[in-house]
């Protein structure tokens, strides 16, 4: 007999990587073991495609604003190599128009989302709204107005152009303000509310403070909006510009993980807390001010406390609800 | 039983599937015995797959070469063939760069790769991807909606994995090598810091 060519593995391997894709039956299973027993090639083509499989999972991040021809120059082979250039908006941009299939369309209700949990959901006028871990919206949609109040947590909107109808986001007392943007409010308990833009323009107010003017920020840009009850109108809100290298950064939960670039550990310790039941518990004090970089599974506190204290020299020690982080006592 | 985490499938598409072209590049370079090179590299992920855990694997590609170099050193000795032509010198020319920034591919230009990758599928498998991973269609809804057999849904999203795993794992697509990406990012950064400052 002919031996198997890696090619007609790799065909068979793809094969029941579609199939574990759709949730394999009862039945199929015994098969997939005989199948893969047959040969040492056949686990690692198999393991192989599954890879690719969760792999292609981050497109997801892509949006229904994603057009294959923006991306397409590249595979025509002999025509011109007109390379689109993507910014980290583009991404999302162009919401308008878009037909997406199959997409829940909000225009009114509360939509929430539980610790850990990252979603990614269209309203009804094409604006996709992407929420991060533990984090409540309310979407309200006028005629006049698009409004969506967050209440807790984190969101990135993308916003479709209308300038007829501006959309609101009210986040206490800060409001912002867009007509066709991208940009992100994050609201969390004992923080200043922040909004990052990642494209366009927004304005932000404070309706709560007597003569504060609207502050406009563009692109990369990074607003703060000190606590309520500060009544000094110039300082209320401030906005710096970033590198993009950071607002990139910024978003990395929308794929579900957690950027670090020089945070200590305690601070990075806490950041996991917004995402996971499982504390990461630093007690050394020399240790919870180590610095801290790289990019980390935001639902994986246990990996990457592990992960953590190899390059440290530090130990770990799970437990059902933590990890405990420390130095062994010399 | 198959011996296959999510986890581990997870880490091989994450941190293996990046190396490979290079792998396949080195391998191409070397007297392999007449080995295939595919095969090679089908029985290194084995490999990888049947390691009680990768935990301690902090470097990723070095690791992989030395794994790819005892594939072809058992095989070849199964032939009573001593001589490999690969050398310990190798493995540490590979150890010399920096495969850690090569693997950390920044958000945006992961997705672009993806972007790019799903354009080039041929339809219908691209809009039966795309519903599928971009929209997160479960497969059973992505054939309700275009009213064709569940398994036909199903050989088209076993097509695309088979075309992305060439695309990626043979190095397909163009790809900046890493250090120059980073360098155009820091450029980007300067650049995108003359706006306001507080």
């Amino acid at each position: 007999m002919m031996r198997e060519t890696a090619r007609e593995i790799d065909q068979t391997a793809a094969d029941w990587a579609a199939k574990v894709d759709r949730g394999l039956s009862a039945s199929e299973q015994p098969d997939l073991d005989a199948w893969l027993a047959g040969d040492p090639r056949r686990l690692g083509a198999y393991g192989r495609m599954r890879g690719i499989g969760f792999e292609t999972e981050r497109a997801a991040a892509l949006g229904p604003s994603y057009r294959p021809a923006d991306f397409s120059a590249m595979q025509t082979p002999g025509r011109s190599r007109r390379r689109v250039l993507l910014t980290g908006g583009a991404i999302a941009a162009s919401v308008a128009g878009l037909g997406a299939v199959g997409w829940a369309w909000f225009a009114q209700g509360r939509i929430q989302t539980k610790k850990g949990e990252v979603r990614q959901l269209a309203l009804r006028d094409g604006s996709v709204v992407t929420l991060n871990t533990a984090s409540l919206i309310f979407v309200n949609y006028s005629r006049r107005q698009r409004q969506v109040q967050l209440l807790r947590g984190e969101a990135l909107f993308d916003v479709a152009h209308d300038k007829g109808r501006p959309f609101v986001v009210v986040a206490g007392p800060t409001e912002v303000l867009a007509v066709g943007t991208s940009f992100t409010v994050r609201r969390l308990l004992g923080e200043p509310v922040q909004v990052l833009v990642r494209e366009g323009v927004v304005e932000v107010v404070r309706t709560d403070v007597a003569g504060a003017n609207p502050l406009r920020i563009t692109a990369d840009m990074r607003l703060i909006s000190s606590a309520a009850g500060s009544t000094n109108a110039a300082t209320t809100l401030s906005a710096v510009t970033l590198p993009q290298a950071e607002v990139q950064r910024a978003l990395a939960w929308r794929d579900g993980r957690i950027a670090f670039e020089g945070e200590t550990l305690a601070a990075a310790a806490a950041e996991f807390s917004r995402y996971s039941d499982t504390r990461i518990v630093v007690e050394d004090r020399s240790l919870a001010r180590e610095e801290i970089a790289g990019l980390y599974q935001a639902n994986d506190p246990v990996g990457f406390a592990q992960s953590v204290a190899t390059s440290l020299n530090a130990q770990t020690e799970v437990s059902e609800s933590e990890v405990r982080i420390f130095r062994p006592s010399s | 039983m198959t011996n296959l985490t999510d986890e581990r499938a997870r880490w091989l598409g994450r941190f293996i599937l990046p190396l490979e072209p290079a792998l396949r590049a080195w391998l191409a370079r070397r007297w392999i015995g007449g080995l295939e090179v595919d095969d090679v590299i089908q029985e290194a992920y084995a490999k990888l797959i049947v390691m009680p855990s990768v935990e301690m694997i902090r470097d990723p590609k070095p690791y992989l070469f030395q794994i790819a170099k005892s594939v072809i050193a058992t095989q070849l000795r199964g032939r009573k063939v001593v001589t490999i032509g690969v050398s310990d010198l190798d493995i540490l020319d590979i150890a010399g760069d920096d495969p850690s920034a090569e693997v950390q591919l920044l958000d945006r230009e992961e997705l672009r790769r993806l972007a790019e990758a799903i354009a080039a599928l041929p339809e219908p498998t691209r809009t039966i991807f795309r519903l599928r991973r971009i929209d997160q269609l479960p497969q059973r809804t992505i054939a309700l909606q275009l009213r064709m057999p569940e398994s036909t849904v199903e050989k088209h999203i076993s097509r695309a994995f088979l075309h992305m795993s060439e695309l990626f794992g043979r190095g397909g697509n163009h790809r900046v090598s890493a250090s120059r990406k980073r360098d155009e990012f820091k450029r980007v950064g300067n650049d995108a810091g003359d706006g306001t400052r507080d």
